[in-house]
């Protein structure tokens, strides 16, 4: 083929191009959005499902031994956790009587919708998850979305019909106010609450800035939201404390945390209304 | 009947790309297997017109699954295609496998600078919202995904026969 025709076909491919984004703009394409995905995410859910049980399956026959270990291990904390769950179930019941002794409504819990994973952000410049509910199930810009036992994944970045954009904490550009876990019992009971600002960093990790010098940062520490950012509600999990930045000229102390919902898959979440 | 089946094989990479490739990234990077393909496109496609529909078939449907606004990929992908066929036919000699590979190297980062600059384009323009932050750690993640394509590569290299 000639130099000229290509150019022609390419200056003609461009033009379009630049005439869909154009039009992007000024029109909706959330209904041929939403097609996309009812069509995809059956073959994505297939790979997904058969990638997932492929290495899983490696992943048993090479830590067998491990496996043996840690499951000795676990015999004895589900026999602790019994224990305390009995505790619990004792606590409540005897928390719902004061309650209604003292005729206090039960503490508010979150509107929680329920929503699934369906696919992934796949280039490496972003972090993004597309759930499988949108504009028409009531999901809003900047709504947090958490998976099973309050744990953070990120904030609904944009709404479209029947699916939304999540964009993940551990984006750059997601910001979380947040604050480490203190326990009110026990030995930790002397330890102060520190808080800091939160983002994302590269690689699927948490960056975690404007921590006060004086406080006692340490590696394991659980770290939740502040709720005073006004997008995240308070006491969410985010993730442990791993690596710790401590410059003398630094003004902040400055920590690198290992997220709780990674790892993620086509899983169940909830939009917090 | 073949091209579709040629088409829905592009799709079905792009799929396994936002759903089962992040089971395979390695340290928090992941191959780019939509622009592997295309490289393999771009190497072993004689069709000139077939080469740059699939760019624009993959950067399309690449746009849809990213969050990034809408359109950087497609332009990239075109973009790549144009300017990788024109140098191929100018300078360099297809019958050499290894100039396959250095299309990957030099194609890959190339993939990151025209993302950056037409990101850069739809911030200047209010489109964007989110800003890509050239770290350190940033062109280490780069790196990463060169060599990760580059293994890719090579592995389904010998692939390219079918695409001739």
């Amino acid at each position: 083929m000639e130099k000229n025709s290509k150019i022609k076909i390419f200056s003609i491919l461009a033009a379009i191009v630049l005439l869909l984004i154009f039009l992007s703009l000024f029109f909706q394409r959330e209904k041929f959005r939403d097609a996309i995905f009812d069509v995809a995410y059956i073959p994505q859910k297939t790979f997904f499902f058969i990638g997932d049980t492929f290495l899983n399956g490696f992943k048993i026959v090479f830590s067998l031994k491990d496996i043996i270990e840690e499951n000795a291990v676990l015999r004895s904390k589900n026999e602790d956790l019994t224990k305390k769950n009995i505790e619990l179930e004792n606590l409540k019941k005897e928390n719902k009587l004061l309650r209604n002794q003292l005729s206090l409504s039960e503490k508010s819990s979150f509107n929680l919708l329920d929503v699934k994973i369906v696919s992934f952000e796949p280039s490496n410049f972003s972090e993004f998850v597309v759930i499988n509910k949108g504009s028409k199930d009531g999901i809003k810009k900047d709504m947090p979305v958490i998976l099973p036992g309050n744990i953070l994944i990120g904030k609904v970045f944009k709404a479209y019909e029947n699916y939304s954009n999540v964009l993940l904490i551990t984006d750059k550009n997601n910001k979380v106010n947040v604050k480490s876990f203190v326990k009110k019992d026990g030995q930790e009971s002397e330890k102060t609450s520190y808080t800091g600002v939160l983002n994302g960093y590269f690689g699927k990790s948490l960056f975690m800035n404007l921590i006060e010098k004086k406080s006692d940062i340490k590696k394991g520490d659980l770290i939740i939201t502040s709720g005073l950012d006004g997008v995240y509600p308070d006491n969410l999990i985010i993730g442990t404390v791993d690596i710790i930045k401590d410059d003398d000229n630094a003004v902040f102390k400055q920590a690198y945390l290992n997220p709780a919902f990674l790892p993620l898959n086509f899983t169940l979440a909830f939009v917090i209304r | 009947m073949k091209k579709f089946l040629f088409f829905t094989i592009l799709a079905l990479v792009v799929f396994f790309q936002a759903s089962l490739a992040q089971k395979i990234e390695v340290f928090s990077v992941l191959p780019n297997l939509p622009l592997i393909t295309l490289f393999l496109l771009i190497f072993f496609l004689k069709d000139y017109k077939k080469m740059m529909l699939s760019a624009v078939f993959l950067g399309l449907l690449f746009d849809f699954f990213s969050g990034l606004p809408f359109g950087i990929f497609t332009l990239t992908f075109v973009s790549l295609a144009f300017i990788a066929n024109m140098m191929l036919n100018a300078f360099i000699s297809r019958e050499n496998i290894f100039i396959f590979f250095a299309i990957v190297v030099f194609g890959t980062i190339a993939y990151y600078i025209l993302n950056i600059i037409f990101l850069s384009i739809f911030n200047f323009f209010g489109e964007g919202e989110l800003n890509i932050v050239l770290a350190p750690v940033f062109l280490k993640n780069m790196l990463i995904e060169v060599l990760y394509n580059l293994i890719l590569a090579f592995l389904i290299s010998p692939l390219g026969k079918f695409v001739r």
